[in-house]
């Protein structure tokens, strides 16, 4: 990608601080739909999203160059998201079970429209590997090997999780279940 | 992937209308640079701290050198008037001793008295560095 490669120079000729400004704008979409694929709520994903800048401009100077960016950089959203989201269960499953069934509800449909709010809930009982490839598929109609970057798999599994998550969802809005 | 699938067309426009929209909040990445200036402002006030703390740690172990210098000193010079004062209290006593012997005759006082000074110096070098900070 030739934004990585002019922030890799940024970054190895010692100008990091350069390098993040124009880091954060290239990757904003990318590193809020990853975290927001994870933790399926806008509000948790943003703050993920922003620890995961932060944590960036404080590793900067340190990135070797040895993996490229994109995937330095979705490794570490993965890692805080999957943290976050394990410290999310633990916390919520501390009260009650159907806390955290509902509030995963109101976070999942208020996030849109009534008429989408229902093919979301579809999206929202997927299995977690196929959800997360549909929201990273269709956020900025991201090729499938940037998708399986994003979520550190091999491309044919991603395109596996992709077709079932598909078949499943274009099953529903064509049986019109919840969809209309 | 499976893009001309019309079993998947439907399912595709309605998909990327609903998540396109997905993305941060305004004035996301002014948030990230306030948390960033944030940070390194933190980062500057804990640099300055530490530094407080090594000066006033550096204060303290000057004046305790200082302390020790000055405690030094008066035990070397209250054992030396005591000597002097024992020497001198004794003095006729030593004469006669020296007179008796043949210490003088021999020649051996110079020897003896470069040989007391070797002692004196070799009980005063451990404490050279604390003399010196008495000193300065």
């Amino acid at each position: 990608m030739p934004a990585d490669d002019a922030i890799v120079q940024l970054i190895q000729t010692g100008r990091a601080e350069e390098a993040f400004e124009r880091l954060v704008p290239a990757y904003r979409r990318r590193v809020f739909g990853l975290a927001y694929s994870v933790l399926r709520d806008r509000g948790a994903a943003e703050d993920l999203a922003q620890e995961v800048f932060v944590k960036l401009w404080q590793a900067l100077p340190r990135y070797d160059g040895r993996a490229r960016l994109s995937t330095w950089i979705y490794a570490i959203t993965r890692n805080a998201a999957v943290s976050a989201l394990r410290g999310r269960r633990h916390s919520i499953s501390m009260s009650d079970p159907a806390v955290f069934e509902e509030a995963e509800n109101r976070s999942a449909t208020t996030d849109f429209g009534p008429e989408d709010a229902a093919l979301w809930r579809q999206v929202d009982r997927l299995p977690e590997k196929q959800r997360q490839a549909v929201i990273l598929y269709y956020q900025d109609e991201r090729p499938v090997d940037e998708v399986a970057e994003m979520m550190g798999l091999p491309v044919n599994t991603v395109k596996t999780h992709l077709h079932r998550a598909r078949a499943s969802l274009a099953d529903a809005l064509g049986a019109g279940k919840e969809l209309s | 992937m499976n893009g001309n699938d019309p079993k998947f067309a439907a399912l595709d426009v309605r998909m990327r209308r609903i998540m396109s929209g997905l993305d941060a909040g305004a004035g996301f990445e002014a948030r990230i640079m306030q948390r960033v200036a944030a940070k390194v402002t933190r980062a500057d006030a804990i640099g300055t701290d530490l530094r407080a703390q090594f000066e006033d740690r550096r204060a303290i172990v000057q004046r305790r050198l200082r302390r020790e210098a000055w405690s030094n000193a008066i035990t070397i010079a209250g054992v030396g008037a005591a000597a002097f004062s024992l020497v001198w209290h004794y003095s006729a006593q030593i004469g006669q001793w020296v007179a008796a012997s043949d210490l003088q005759a021999s020649g051996t006082s110079a020897a003896l008295f470069a040989i007391a000074l070797a002692a004196v110096g070799a009980a005063l070098w451990p404490l050279r560095g604390r003399l010196t900070g008495f000193l300065m």
